[in-house]
């Protein structure tokens, strides 16, 4: 089997996965819906009912009827950000907000910095110019590079995220806090940094003080002479 | 029959209280702390028969937890919760002293049913 | 890379380990091309030059050393023809001069007959006359009046005296015609003195056999006598009666000639009194050989201009120059194909490696989003067990309430909220059984346990579809030492064609079932309307699809069998139509037999 092939295979089950986790957002969602509504008519109930019982159960019931309703919200958040996620892949290229695809890969990738124990920041800019690139590639690009500022870090510091406009181009740009200097080219393989040429972006350190070291990825914004 | 003292040791606050609550309607002693260290810590003042350990803190893991609990009294019983999936992270604690393990979300009868198994161990040792 | 020295270096381009602009890798190629092309050029063209200039060199010295021994052997040839000429008249006068003859010669009658027939043999004699021991002239025959010449004192008479022959170098004197004197001595018959035949001869006799030695050959030939003055008439060099032009000449190059001549003549004896030099007159290389004649008081020269003016020499200069120009024309030209060829080669090839490398991405890129996808599993797990954790104290309130209005409709919910966690967690826990397959390992897998996760995800499609999925499944089946998400692929593939094959209503039926000892086999089978036989011999063609145009890639079945290839499987397809289609994969246990 020639590694065309393999290739295709691969990206097939790229695919696969993409479908597979849409489906799940998608049947994630109308459980909770269910929930949410179960949830709801035991409000009305309890609100409807409540002279029956006495105030201490009727409070503690209330209390536990909000919060299924808070964590129903919050899985339903999360539900939306994985359809958003896995929807990405549906086109190879597209046109998007660069802010909006962090937003939603974070919502996941929180998990692993929460386990490390490191703060993750976003501060996300305003008036970004929208790409044009892949951007299930771009959400790889990230989740390795996410994964591997974590690695360089301890336990209680802050890992901030900044998207600002460059000129014609979108800078995202890693800011690991109390880390050593880093040599990009060292810190990722080669497969990585030709993934990014096919990104059409860039990769390199950013300023490197004693407080913080950056690592900053350019990625070309949407023009219209562009692809 | 005295009531079962029991620590449950999670690092989800609302997780916690509420089984601790549920268990505490069914007359077992139950106290809820959030994380390793307060669990490690409050071990000794209200000498648990049971812990139930949450597999995955960020302060400390659980197995580490684990083994504190073991070498503070070997015959404090733990029951590991585990995220689902990771049956394997659970045989692993089993093998390093753990009574059991139950997958979370849990179904309170069966964790009722390993906590009295637990305390029938007990009390024939 | 490292390794090699840095000119060479210097002209690679840059390796693209680092991320360099497109402008820059451009540039890069640009230079190595043109550092190749002046490589290649040296190595081709200093080769070339060398080869012509030896060439060159050697053609020159065969021509030299060539256009040498034609000299010789001419000047040779020419020497021995006029020496023969002149040793034919020295014998004939010999000849009619016995001695006894001295007295039948003072007779005039005589001397005018001997006279007339040597003269109708030889055209050139002038006169004869005969001239006793005292040197007086005692009979004449000639169409001057000299008779009575008294010759006692002159230096040609006693020679004569002394050598019993004489031959006089060509002058004009008092006949006013050039002309030249052989002379013979012969014993007086009855005196012990001698007497001498003297006869005249025409220097044009001389011209005549210089003309007939003359040659093609040789650019001019013509006799001097021992001051160098010409004795018959040069062509180009000097004229006659007067000294050589070439005379005065200095040599440019003597001694290594003559030595080189000699050495090369040493078996020949004459070689030793023959002598070629080179000289340059009025600005030509001519090559001049002289050789002494040894009855006659002359020198033979044969004057040679060198190969340089030959068209031979012209020729292969001509011939080296068109050879030299156009290999090196040639060969600029092949360079720089070549140094494109390679250079498009090495850019290709570069950007082949970029490609190979993107692709090699792609299995992480399948991890990053397995652990995603498990990362999300376990996520949603938390406000799922608080759900649960939360609907159960509820419950637990509600049962120790006493009845009131709305018990049994809360209770309802209560169990609504349960189920729908329930559900979630099953979701999630396959959800999570999926993620684990994007890494790619082999590794032990239970073929029963993937069918019933291909169908997992699948029965949710299929139930809209009014489709039934059963299982015949082998409870005993071994397990199988393989890629978990590649198997996947597999099954998903075919069961998804079989959904879509029989559109709505119908029924799937996959089977496992151990075939023998190391083969395991699963079949899926549908109900649907089948294929033909046209078909079925395409179904596994790479962009086959009997799919509608935009709904399939056509890529499933071939990548099915391709996969089912690597794993050293085999897979076939029974169908008839109107009654459904049957895809029967078997797969081997072991490890070793996928390789």
């Amino acid at each position: 089997m020639d590694a065309m092939t393999e290739n295709r295979i691969r990206q097939e089950q790229i695919d696969s996965y993409g479908r597979l986790m849409a489906g799940f957002a998608h049947d994630m969602k109308n459980h909770l819906g269910i929930i949410r509504e179960s949830n709801g008519l035991m409000a009305d109930l309890v609100e409807m009912g409540g002279l029956a019982e006495d105030e201490k159960v009727q409070e503690r019931l209330k209390k536990s009827i909000a919060a299924i309703e808070r964590r129903v919200v919050l899985a339903a958040d999360m539900f939306h950000s994985l359809s958003c996620f896995s929807h990405r892949s549906d086109t190879p290229y597209s046109s998007f907000q660069l802010n909006d695809l962090i937003r939603e890969e974070c919502v996941f990738l929180e998990r692993f910095s929460r386990l490390k124990q490191i703060e993750v920041v976003l501060e996300l800019g305003d008036g970004l110019h929208a790409l044009y690139n892949d951007p299930s590639l771009l959400h790889h690009v990230l989740y390795r590079m996410y994964n591997k500022c974590l690695t360089q870090m301890e336990s209680g510091h802050k890992l901030l995220i900044i998207t600002e406009q460059e000129g014609a181009k979108s800078s995202i740009l890693f800011r690991l806090q109390a880390t050593p200097q880093i040599d990009v080219q060292q810190l990722f393989d080669a497969p990585f940094l030709a993934t990014i040429q096919k990104l059409d972006g860039t990769l390199e350190g950013g300023a490197s003080t004693k407080e913080y070291t950056e690592i900053r990825l350019l990625l070309s914004s949407l023009s219209l002479e562009g692809k | 029959m005295t009531s079962i003292k029991l620590l449950i040791i999670d690092d989800e606050v609302e997780f916690a209280a509420t089984l601790c609550q549920r268990l505490q309607l069914r007359g077992i002693d139950a106290t809820d702390m959030h994380s390793g260290g307060e669990g490690l810590a409050i071990l000794k003042e209200i000498a648990p028969e049971i812990v139930i350990l949450d597999l995955k803190m960020p302060d400390m893991s659980g197995l580490d937890v684990l083994a504190e609990i073991k070498k503070h009294d070997p015959d404090i019983e733990v029951i590991m919760l585990t995220g689902h999936g990771s049956a394997g992270a659970g045989i692993e604690a089993m093998e390093k002293g753990a009574f059991d393990y139950i997958m979370k979300p849990v179904d309170l009868q069966e964790l009722l049913a390993k906590i009295n198994l637990a305390v029938d161990k007990r009390s024939k040792a | 890379m490292k390794e090699h020295s840095s000119w060479l270096t210097k002209i690679l381009p840059a390796p693209s380990d680092n991320i360099i602009s497109g402008a820059d890798l451009d540039r890069g190629y640009k230079n190595f091309s043109r550092g190749l092309f002046v490589i290649l050029t040296v190595l081709v063209l200093v080769p070339l030059t060398i080869i012509t200039l030896l060439s060159h060199q050697q053609y020159k010295q065969l021509l030299q050393q060539k256009e040498l021994d034609q000299l010789f052997l001419n000047l040779e040839q020419a020497q021995s023809t006029i020496e023969e000429f002149v040793a034919e008249l020295q014998s004939v006068i010999k000849f009619v001069a016995r001695d006894d003859h001295y007295l039948e010669l003072l007779n005039p009658k005589e001397l005018q007959d001997l006279f007339v027939r040597l003269q109708s043999e030889y055209p050139g004699f002038v006169d004869i006359e005969v001239i006793d021991s005292e040197g007086m002239q005692k009979a004449y025959f000639g169409p001057y009046q000299l008779e009575g010449h008294k010759y006692t004192d002159q230096t040609w008479y006693r020679e004569v005296m002394l050598r019993g022959v004489y031959i006089s170098n060509v002058f004009s004197g008092f006949r006013n015609v050039p002309h030249f004197v052989i002379a013979v001595s012969r014993k007086h018959p009855q005196q012990k003195a001698s007497w001498v035949l003297r006869v005249t001869i025409d220097g044009q006799t001389l011209q005549n056999y210089v003309d007939t030695v003359s040659t093609t050959y040789a650019d001019d030939i013509f006799l001097v006598d021992q001051s160098f003055t010409a004795q018959t008439r040069p062509q180009k060099y000097g004229k006659i009666g007067e000294k050589s032009v070439l005379y005065d000449v200095r040599d440019t190059e003597k001694k290594n000639f003559r030595k080189r001549v000699v050495e090369r003549y040493m078996m020949v004896q004459k070689a030793s009194d023959m002598m070629i030099v080179k000289k340059s007159f009025q600005g030509r290389q001519i090559l001049q050989g002289v050789s002494d004649l040894t009855n006659a008081p002359w020198k033979l020269v044969m004057v040679k201009e060198q190969y340089l003016y030959a068209d031979a020499w012209f020729a292969f200069k001509m011939r080296l120059t068109t050879i030299f120009l156009s290999c090196t024309i040639v060969s600029l030209f092949v360079i720089v194909e070549i140094g494109k060829a390679i250079t498009n080669h090495l850019r290709e090839s570069d950007m082949k490696r970029e490609q190979f490398l993107v692709e090699a991405e792609q299995p992480n890129k399948l991890a990053s989003i397995g652990r995603l996808a498990a990362g999300v599993a376990h996520e949603i797990n938390n406000p799922l067990a608080i759900i649960n954790q939360k609907t159960g104290l509820v419950q637990d309130f509600l049962e120790m309430s006493d009845d009131f209005a709305y018990k049994g409709a809360m209770g309802e919910a209560l169990n609504g909220i349960q189920n729908s966690v329930e559900r979630c967690k099953k979701i999630t826990h396959r959800l999570l059984g999926f993620a684990r397959h994007a890494d790619v390992v082999n590794e032990e897998v239970d073929i029963n346990v993937i069918v019933r996760e291909v169908v997992d995800f699948l029965a949710k499609e299929a139930s809209y579809n009014q489709i039934k999925i059963t299982f015949a499944l082998d409870p005993d089946i071994s397990k199988i030492y393989s890629d978990r998400g590649q198997l996947l692929q597999i099954f998903l593939n075919i069961t998804n064609n079989a959904i879509d094959a029989i559109g709505r209503n119908g029924e799937i039926v996959l089977s496992s079932r151990q075939l023998d000892e190391k083969n395991v086999q699963v079949s899926i089978a549908d109900n649907g309307p089948g294929m033909s036989a046209q078909v079925q011999q395409h179904i596994f063609d790479p962009f086959f699809t009997t799919k509608e145009t935009g709904k399939g890639t056509g890529l499933g079945l071939s990548i099915t069998y391709g996969l089912v290839k690597k794993f050293g499987g085999k897979i076939i397809v029974i169908s008839e139509v109107g009654k459904g289609t049957t895809f029967e994969i078997t797969l081997p246990i072991t490890k070793s037999s996928q390789e």
